[in-house]
């Protein structure tokens, strides 16, 4: 059990050569961003968080509320109060807008955290102008945003991010990103954010897990991370880029890297460049 | 003289006709309520049994009617599990009988409905259900809101293909069936009668009106098939 206020997150398996060995715990507040090059296991780690993969040896509670305990507790996906932004938006294309909007949201409003209201996201995301019209008739950045407003309105108590922004050209994305700052600023639900993008992290992350080869690297605040001379965060721009040079292989087991937070296993130093 | 002939010819054909569309439309009603389950574990199950069992459900496309004709004759007879069945309201067999003919019809035409609805629910993938499941749907939920409204140009065209398939059907009808006017006399079979009988303009009229029906039918399964592959996302 762990103590309000925080999310605590430890999934451990072996699928063929993956190995995924990660133990971090968060605040349960602002934007948490997981952030490594592709194949790290980002996505792993966040559909393992919605119980879209169920492994044996996982645990995962927020606020003290456990989703998984090893095998003794599994709530599955659909009764876990998150909410969960595909990468595409994965809007159902036989319901108009309006009704993919409101195909999660609950009939009653929640009484542990304060509700969101339909209009207020609607106008956050200005999507208004789009609710009687089909999924099939909007451009990638219109599809996104009823995908995040879709998320929002069931009303979670964790928001999942899996790279809403890639699908989407430079422009685009640049006029997504003030809509999530404007969400993570206006409604008090955390969020884990899966990206690739430095530039992004730097703009929205409060918080950072930072993974390679399905093992945490290290976790914590994100000026305290890139403040941290042992990681290459400083320097890089594209986790992408950073991927052979300096994260080091995953058999390499160093000491913790210590922090607030305080990563629990299998942190350890990166070398500098 | 010669109009009422005709008119007593044209009522003489509706018989058949008649039984032919209740034989079609009761077989495709039952058809999509035992396919759809069918189909839904064949398109999402890992299981290894499930194409053992896919193999036994397409078997009616490559059996002769003949041979599935006599199986399923065996099986309503008296001895079978159909005149077990037949036992309940005192009757000894279910062969030459219309339940039978439904029975046989559902069977023969199995194949044809559950692949349509198969591929249907494969094409949609998992992560329609994936999303419906992050947004608070049970499993039953999300089947019944994002599953069956997706795939549902694959029920439409699996409900067109029983429907023909059954009208179609000559060779298990005539087996299980035995032709009997009034009671499991269809179109297909009556045709057969009539050419035997020398009377060719009942045939003709059939024969032509079955000739307009498949046209229909395939060319509204090239129209809804257009409609689909236009509107994916």
């Amino acid at each position: 059990m762990n103590e309000a206020n925080s999310i605590r997150a430890e999934f451990h398996n072996v699928l063929g050569k993956f190995t995924l060995d990660t133990t971090f715990e968060v605040p349960a507040k602002g934007v948490t961003a997981l952030f490594g090059p592709s194949g790290c296991g980002k996505t792993t780690v966040l559909r393992c968080i919605a119980g879209l993969i169920r492994v044996k040896d996982g645990y995962f509670d927020i606020d003290g509320e456990i989703w998984q305990d090893r095998d003794r507790t599994f709530i599955p996906t659909y009764q876990r109060p998150l909410g969960y932004v595909f990468q595409e938006a994965s809007l159902f294309p036989h319901l108009s807008v309006r009704h993919n909007l409101l195909f999660g949201a609950p009939p009653e409003k929640p009484r542990d955290r304060p509700a969101i209201d339909f209009d207020e996201v609607v106008d956050l995301l200005g999507i208004r102008p789009l609710l009687d019209r089909s999924p099939r008739n909007l451009s990638g950045g219109e599809r996104q945003r009823v995908g995040i407003g879709r998320a929002l309105l069931t009303q979670p108590k964790l928001l999942l991010m899996d790279e809403p922004l890639s699908a989407l050209d430079r422009k685009t994305k640049g006029e997504i990103l003030p809509f999530i700052e404007e969400l993570r600023d206006h409604f008090s639900v955390p969020i884990f954010y899966i990206t690739h993008d430095m530039a992004e992290i730097e703009r929205l992350a409060d918080n950072m897990v930072l993974l390679d080869k399905g093992h945490l690297v290290a976790c914590g605040p994100l000026s305290e991370l890139q403040s941290n001379p042992s990681l290459p965060l400083a320097v890089s721009r594209e986790a992408g880029r950073i991927s052979p040079l300096v994260f080091r292989s995953s058999a390499d087991k160093g000491s913790s890297i210590s922090n607030s937070f305080g990563c629990v296993s299998n942190a350890r130093p990166m070398p500098t460049r | 003289m010669h109009s009422s002939r005709r008119r007593w010819r044209h009522l003489r054909l509706w018989p058949p006709v008649r039984l032919t569309l209740e034989l079609a439309s009761i077989t495709t009603l039952i058809l999509l309520v035992v396919a759809t389950p069918l189909a839904w574990w064949l398109a999402r199950s890992k299981a290894m049994a499930k194409e053992i069992v896919a193999t036994i459900v397409s078997l009616p496309m490559v059996l002769p009617p003949t041979v599935l004709g006599f199986y399923i004759l065996i099986a309503l007879g008296p001895d079978g599990p159909g005149g077990w069945i037949a036992s309940l309201w005192g009757a000894s067999t279910l062969a030459f009988t219309f339940t039978g003919l439904v029975i046989g019809s559902v069977i023969a035409a199995l194949p044809t409905v559950v692949q349509p609805i198969r591929n249907a629910f494969q094409a949609l993938g998992d992560r329609p259900l994936e999303a419906a499941a992050t947004l608070r749907a049970s499993p039953w939920q999300a089947f019944w809101r994002v599953a069956l409204p997706l795939a549902s140009p694959g029920f439409l065209s699996a409900a067109i293909l029983g429907f023909s398939h059954t009208v179609g059907n000559f060779g298990v009808v005539l087996m299980i069936g035995g032709n009997i006017p009034g009671v499991t006399r269809v179109m297909s079979t009556a045709i057969f009668d009539y050419v035997e009988t020398l009377r060719w303009g009942e045939a003709n009229i059939l024969a032509g009106g079955m000739v307009v029906f498949a046209f229909v039918v395939i060319l509204s399964m090239i129209l809804i098939e257009k409609r689909v592959a236009g509107s994916r996302v």
